[in-house]
C-alpha cells in the first residue's frame, strides 16, 4: 500500500514514465484517495486537451433525426392530448419505486419523484433505442417486410406513451 | 479623429432568430424551428458523443438519440439553464444510459467481460506510427472508462463528483482513472 512518502519519492520517474505498470497504477490508487496527492498529482499531469468544439455530424444524421421527429407528435399537443396520462405515470412511478432496484440504480429516499420517474424513463428510452435499431437492421435485410414494420410501429407508439408520461408529470 | 470618423461602417446583419423563441417555436411543434436548433447544436453534440464513445459510427447513432430525447423532452426545458447546456447534460446522459444498457445486455448473454479496465487497442491506435497520433486518435484508442473520465473532466470541465456519479463509482476511484489516463494518453503521444 502506497504512502504519501512514497508518491513523494516515486513523483518524478512517475511523471518521467520511468514507473513499471503496477507502480504506477498503485501511485494512481493513492492519489485517487488522498486530497493532498491528488491535487498535486492533478496539477502536475494536467494536459494541454485543445480540441474543437465542434465536429460536425455526418449530413445523413439531420434528416433521420428530422424523419423521426415528424413521425412523432409534437411536443405541444403531446401536453394537451395527455393530461390524463398524469395517473399512468403516478402508477408507473409506484411501480417503479416500489421494485426491486439493481444496485446501480439505487437512489435515495429523499430524491425528488420526478428525477426518479425521469431515471427509470430514461433507462427505458435507451432500451426502446437498441430495440429500434436491431429491427431497422432487420428491415434493412428483409426489405417491407409487414411483421418487422408492425414491430417499428409498436415500438414507436411505445416510445410516444413514454415520453408523454415523462412530460406530463415533468410539466 | 471625429466623432462620425470613429464610427466605421458596419454592413446590415442577417436578422437572426433568437434562440430563445425558436426553442419556444419549437416547444410547440414547429419541426423547422427544431431544425434550426439541430443546426446550431448538432456540432457540439457530436464532439462530445463522438470522445466519449471513441465510435464515429456509435457517435452518429447517439446523436440520432439525443437529438429525438430533446425533442422528446423539450416540453419539459424552462429555460434555467441555456439550451446548449441543457442539451449537452441530455447528451452526456444518453451516452451513459447507452453504456449502462449495452453493458446489462453483455452481462446478460454472457458471451464476455466488461473490457472497460482492459488495456487498449494499441494496434489499431498505432496504425501509422510514422505520422504520430493525434489527440483525437489517442483519446479514442483509451479504454472506454478512461475516455469518458479524461474528456468529461479535462474536455467538458466537469467536476469529478459529477463524473463519479455518471460512471456509478467513488470520487477517489475517478481521480486515479484520470490520473491513469493522462499517463496512457502521454504514453501515446510521446
Amino acid at each position: 500500500m502506497m504512502n504519501c512518502d512514497d508518491l513523494d519519492r516515486l513523483l518524478a520517474d512517475y511523471l518521467a514514465g520511468r514507473l513499471d505498470d503496477p507502480t504506477a497504477i498503485a501511485l494512481e490508487e493513492h492519489a485517487g484517495g488522498c486530497a493532498g496527492c491528488a491535487e498535486r498529482l492533478e496539477a502536475s499531469t494536467r494536459l494541454p486537451l485543445a480540441l474543437p468544439r465542434d465536429v460536425a455530424p455526418p449530413a445523413a444524421v439531420r434528416q433521420a433525426v428530422l424523419d423521426r421527429i415528424t413521425a412523432s407528435r409534437s411536443p405541444a399537443r403531446q401536453r394537451r392530448w395527455w393530461v390524463p396520462a398524469a395517473i399512468a405515470a403516478t402508477l408507473v412511478i409506484g411501480f417503479a419505486v416500489t421494485r426491486p432496484a439493481s444496485k446501480s440504480a439505487m437512489i435515495p429516499r429523499s430524491a425528488n419523484p420526478a428525477a426518479i420517474a425521469a431515471s427509470r424513463a430514461d433507462g427505458e428510452f435507451t432500451r426502446l433505442d437498441a430495440a429500434r435499431r436491431e429491427i431497422e437492421a432487420a428491415l434493412r435485410a428483409s426489405p417491407g417486410d409487414a411483421d418487422l414494420e408492425a414491430a417499428l410501429a409498436r415500438l414507436d407508439a411505445q416510445r410516444r406513451q413514454l415520453a408523454n408520461i415523462v412530460m406530463e408529470f415533468e410539466s | 479623429m471625429s466623432a462620425t470618423q470613429s464610427l466605421s461602417f458596419q454592413p446590415p446583419r442577417r436578422r437572426e432568430v433568437p434562440i430563445d423563441v425558436t426553442v419556444r417555436r419549437a416547444q410547440h411543434g414547429d419541426p423547422d424551428a427544431f431544425a434550426r436548433l439541430y443546426d446550431a447544436h448538432a456540432p457540439r453534440v457530436h464532439a462530445v458523443c463522438l470522445r466519449l464513445s471513441g465510435d464515429p459510427a456509435e457517435a452518429a447513432e447517439l446523436v440520432q438519440d439525443v437529438f429525438v430525447r430533446a425533442w422528446e423532452r423539450l416540453g419539459s426545458y424552462r429555460g434555467e439553464a441555456a439550451f446548449g447546456t441543457w442539451l449537452h447534460r441530455l447528451a452526456v446522459n444518453v451516452v451513459f444510459q447507452r453504456g449502462r444498457a449495452a453493458r446489462r445486455r453483455r452481462q446478460r448473454v454472457a458471451v464476455q467481460a466488461d473490457l472497460s479496465h482492459d488495456p487498449p487497442p494499441m494496434a489499431a491506435a498505432t496504425a501509422d506510427p510514422a505520422l504520430g497520433m493525434d489527440l483525437e486518435r489517442a483519446l479514442a484508442a483509451l479504454p472506454e472508462l478512461l475516455r469518458q473520465v479524461v474528456v468529461l473532466h479535462d474536455v467538458e470541465g466537469y467536476q469529478h463528483a459529477e463524473i463519479a456519479e455518471l460512471i456509478d463509482a467513488p470520487v477517489g476511484t475517478c481521480r486515479s482513472h484520470l490520473f491513469r489516463a493522462r499517463r496512457l494518453l502521454r504514453e501515446m503521444l510521446s
